[in-house]
């Protein structure tokens, strides 16, 4: 009913439900994939041992294990981060996020970014709110995939991919997601996440697709730690910028400082006592005294950053110590782990900026062993990619294949595995971004199922917009799609008149054989002067099968009550109340389906209604 | 031979020179011409808040509702029969008004007609409109064939109920459109193209239409001009456009005018016309007819900060004008009469939304606070307003959305 602004609330049992539906299908296929695997692998290693004991080839694995081992500082980084991919995917399967992630996170999080940066979000945000299931179940996939491929593949070609799908589809929740990272936006603080905990996973990302010759030498490390030092300083002064809010606790009679109204605001989201007692008493410590936090924060951030711009182990290791325990207490205390109120994505920004530290730290200390290898042969190939036949001991005609042992099959096809992972949410990512068209399941979670019924429609005699008598009888052997639409509504009839409009579009040969028809729903703009403006307006007045049926006051009445629509003058300047209704009349006359037009939050170009409607028209045509 | 070979070097580097020489020159010529060096002309905005004494009564036009929230703001349309009879919501019905409100009646003697518009809003992109013939107890409904510009003259009738309506829409940057208020205002009467490249138009350098009014002669359309002391008022005669407004002489004659009232009143036509003059405004009424003599106020001025909140006119013609000043504060200025000097009245209660200057020169402010109009009366003895009675208007918050 116009006016009455039906809109989706987060945990919509429809779509909820459809979310958990469509997760479960691809469980399914992931295990199908995954039983494939292991029949692979089986066949392999039987294979391989008929070979092996065929031709008496001891022990295979004593062979290839023995290329350098990963370096440290790289193996944080992708057990850290890998671990991290999994935990925000798992974080996504929480039910909200289908309907929530756009209005509760991007949205938000976008609100104080300049506008160009709102154009780009919305274009994600678009996306995800045309196809909210698809959306949230493929993000699921892709974070989970990531993870489980930079935790099995630890080497080689496979795990530098594994850091490269980390680049590309962190930078993708950077921009969509955290509105790059909120650095555009007022407010913005290394406290409260800045410059966004995905940079940082892109960062690991592209430090672990970095070739193995990278970690050779502390050259890395140091970069990495001076890098993260002069990042530091940056967040130090930016800290320290008068005017922004972060010298001032919460003076009683002016508006709480930033940072002691966002630690209110995270107290205030559900989660355990003792975490929220916390979070109150660090809220209170910082109303009472912003200024002397806020100096602390700013000394802390200046003092590492220096010490990491220095660079050298002595200096870094004690600056490290106070960066984690400082990382540590603002998760806890300002961003409330990052995980909590039903729609937290990640962990925030704290525990990947301590692991890229950590990892800078151990590339400078801990430099890997320099194994030597035969001639041209980089230590990548030896570890993980399939060995060559310059390792010791397998010379001659064999398979490659023949020669790789049972850890390293595992591996691979894990990661095989987690490709067809990434693959599962991928895909249906992609067809969301390239379909214009919303998800019907968005129709239903706003008008509910239609009701299903095989009566004969009501009869009625009006006159269409050029004043010709228009009755029910005279649509016979057309399908036809009858509406109510007051001529001069200012908000849902126009929506509800496009998604006619784009479902004739969406029928194609099939609407040849429907009429659209809408009754005028308005007992004052009653005239078809008001009904062809109206087609004007929408653009349907070229449309061959559309008819915008009048009468008079008696005869729409009648109208009204057989099909149950109520047509109300609200007074004071209010638009006419009616029931936005739909029914599907087949080409005998019998009404099949009652759907509720009612538009939500959808927009005129492509929302859900008319893919939903059109699918129904095929159904009654074709029936 | 290529045609550069036909040149030497020297001659052709001297073709060049002379060329971008030209161009220049000619760059210089056109933008030292007439209309550049000239101020634009104001760009004082006159809300569509406004009220008008006629002789079966007054009609008052405010926002009532969320203000700050466009879907929940509500235009409504009051009427009292006179100064002793309390206000009335006849706000017409069917349409939603969250756009705005365009009202048409006539001052003085004329016709008992209220014609009122709707502002295109949200995905409406045409004007409703609606007539009463009697005092908004009932009202027959209409179209204009395009979206009414958003003055407070967009809309006129002639004597006859109904008839000789136009309308000033917004297409092609402005549009005078002519018809019948109970079915369809939707022929074309001139466009702002035409209007600037006709003869007077030209003379007036014709800018933007402004307002739309309906004199015995037919229609008049107020304009913008960047022609010094020119105002544009226009009505047709003998098929072509002529500018029937005054030419200002002394030292109005140098500024660029704005025409953001126009009003027949008792066969005569009223103006407000904004002036900029230097860094200010200065508010002008002129009162006079075609072919006629003018007669003009002094200047009200409005300084940068200014806001003009509401206008009125009253029954016997002449402006009342409410202005919101830079600090905050309201100050009241009414015509003494058409085209008579400013006088300033006490200034009004805050919150005023709406002033209305009733017969016998009783003078009423409106202020609104979401459902409530109240209104207060000026006690001329005593330069103070009295609470003089309340309304409230069963608003349907959340219908737009």
């Amino acid at each position: 009913m116009p006016g009455m602004g039906t809109y989706l609330q987060t945990r919509n049992s429809v779509v909820v439900s459809a979310f958990h539906t469509a997760l479960l299908h691809q469980v399914l296929l992931i295990g199908l994939v995954l039983v494939i695997l292991s029949l692979v692998w089986n066949v392999l290693r039987t294979t391989q041992y008929r070979r092996s004991v065929a031709s008496n080839m001891a022990r295979l694995t004593s062979v290839v294990t023995s290329g350098s081992s990963e370096p440290v500082a790289r193996g944080v980084l992708r057990i850290g981060f890998g671990v991290l991919w999994i935990v925000d995917g798992l974080l996504q399967l929480q039910s909200a996020m289908p309907l929530g992630l756009p209005a509760s996170v991007i949205s938000p999080t976008a609100s104080s970014s300049p506008a160009w940066v709102k154009d780009v979000v919305d274009f994600g945000v678009r996306i995800w709110s045309d196809h909210p299931v698809q959306a949230a179940a493929s993000t699921v996939w892709l974070q989970v995939g990531i993870g489980a491929m930079l935790l099995l593949a630890p080497r080689g070609r496979w795990s530098r991919l594994a850091g490269l799908m980390a680049v590309g589809w962190g930078l993708m929740v950077w921009v969509f997601g955290e509105s790059f990272g909120g650095i555009l936006g007022q407010g913005a603080s290394w406290l409260l996440g800045t410059p966004g905990a995905v940079l940082f996973y892109c960062l690991a990302g592209a430090l672990v697709a970095l070739p193995d010759r990278s970690w050779s030498s502390p050259r890395l490390g140091r970069l990495i730690v001076r890098a993260m030092g002069v990042f530091l300083l940056g967040m130090a002064v930016l800290q320290a910028w008068p005017g922004r809010g972060f010298w001032q606790g919460a003076v009683r009679g002016r508006a709480p400082g930033t940072l002691a109204s966002m630690v209110r605001q995270m107290a205030q989201i559900a989660q355990p006592g003792f975490l929220s007692s916390t979070v109150r008493a660090f809220g209170r410590v910082d109303a009472a005294h912003g200024w002397a936090v806020n100096l602390i924060v700013v000394v802390a951030l200046a003092g590492i950053g220096t010490a990491f711009c220095i660079g050298t182990a002595r200096v870094v290791r004690p600056a490290l110590a106070v960066a984690v325990v400082l990382c540590v207490a603002d998760w806890v205390l300002v961003q409330d782990l990052g995980v909590l109120g039903g729609v937290g994505t990640d962990p925030n920004s704290m525990l990947p900026m301590a692991l890229v530290w950590v990892s800078g730290y151990l590339a400078i200390t801990r430099v890997p062993v320099p194994v030597s290898l035969a001639p041209g042969v980089e230590a990548s190939s030896v570890a993980f990619d399939v060995p060559g036949p310059t390792s010791p001991g397998l010379e001659g005609p064999k398979p490659s294949w023949d020669r790789v042992p049972a850890g390293y099959l595992a591996r691979a096809l894990g990661a095989v595995a987690a490709i067809a992972v990434v693959l599962v949410g991928a895909v249906p990512m992609a067809a969301a971004a390239i379909n214009p068209n919303a998800d019907p399941i968005l129709a239903v979670a706003v008008d509910g199922t239609p009701n299903i019924v095989d009566t004969p429609a009501p009869p009625f005699s009006l006159t269409d917009q050029a004043g010709r008598p228009v009755s029910l009888r005279d649509l016979r052997g057309r399908t036809v799609a009858l509406t109510f639409l007051d001529p001069v509504c200012t908000s849902d009839c126009p929506l509800i008149a496009q998604e006619f409009r784009h479902a004739n579009s969406l029928l194609g040969r099939d609407a040849g054989q429907v009429v659209f028809v809408a009754v005028v729903a308005n007992p004052i703009y009653r005239a078809a002067t008001f009904t062809n403006a109206f087609d004007r307006q929408e653009g349907l007045d070229h449309m061959a099968n559309w008819l915008y049926l009048t009468g008079s006051i008696a005869a729409l009445d009648q109208v009204w009550e057989h099909y149950g629509i109520e047509a109300d003058v609200l007074p004071a300047g209010a638009m006419v109340a009616h029931s936005d209704l739909a029914y599907l009349i087949d080409a005998r006359g019998h009404t099949r389906e009652v759907l509720s037009a009612e538009p939500g939050d959808g927009s005129a170009a492509s929302s859900s209604f008319s893919v939903y409607l059109a699918s129904a028209l095929e159904r009654v045509v074709h029936a | 031979m290529s045609p550069r070979g036909a040149l030497t070097g020297c001659a052709w580097r001297a073709v060049v020179v002379l060329a971008l020489a030209a161009g220049l020159a000619a760059c210089s010529n056109r933008s030292s011409g007439p209309g550049s060096t000239r101020p634009a002309p104001p760009s004082t905005h006159v809300p569509l808040t406004a009220t008008v004494t006629t002789a079966s009564g007054a009609v008052a036009v405010v926002a009532m509702g969320t203000l700050a929230d466009p879907h929940d703001t509500f235009w409504q349309v009051f009427f009292r029969a006179s100064a002793a009879t309390p206000w009335k919501v006849v706000t017409p019905p069917g349409v939603a008004d969250n756009g705005g409100l365009v009202v048409h009646a006539s001052p003085g003697v004329g016709s008992p007609d209220v014609l009122a518009g709707f502002e295109p809003s949200q995905a409406l992109a045409f004007s409703p409109i609606a007539l009463s013939v009697d005092q908004g107890r009932s009202w027959t409904p209409g179209i204009v064939q395009g979206g009414l510009a958003p003055v407070p003259d967009a809309l006129s009738g002639g004597p006859t109920s109904g008839s000789d309506s136009v309308a000033l829409v917004r297409n092609a940057g402005g549009e005078v459109l002519g018809g019948t208020a109970t079915s369809s205002i939707g022929s074309k009467v001139v466009d702002r193209a035409a209007m600037a490249t006709s003869a007077a138009g030209r003379s007036c350098e014709v800018g933007a239409l402004t307002a739309v009014a309906v004199d015995a002669a037919g229609t008049l359309v107020g304009t913008t001009c960047a022609s010094p002391g020119v105002v544009g008022i226009f009505g047709r005669s003998g098929g072509a456009w002529r500018q029937v407004g005054p030419r200002f002489a002394g030292r109005s004659a140098s500024d660029a005018t704005k025409v953001v009232r126009l009003v027949e009143v008792d066969g005569v036509t009223n103006g407000l016309v904004a002036l900029r003059m230097g860094s200010t405004t200065g508010l002008m009424g002129v009162a006079g007819t075609r072919g006629g003599a003018w007669s003009r106020s002094g200047p009200l001025l409005l300084g940068g900060g200014d806001r003009i909140l509401s206008t009125g006119v009253e029954a016997r013609g002449g402006f009342v004008v409410l202005v919101q000043r830079s600090g905050g504060s309201l100050a009241l200025d009414n015509e003494t009469g058409p085209g008579g000097a400013w006088q300033v009245l006490p200034a009004p209660p805050r919150g005023t939304a709406a002033v209305v200057v009733g017969s016998g020169g009783v003078v009423d402010a409106l202020s609104v606070a979401s459902t409530r109009l109240t209104d207060h009366r000026l006690d001329a003895a005593t330069a103070s307003w009295a609470n003089i009675g309340t309304v409230t208007v069963p608003i349907q918050f959340g219908s737009s959305s």
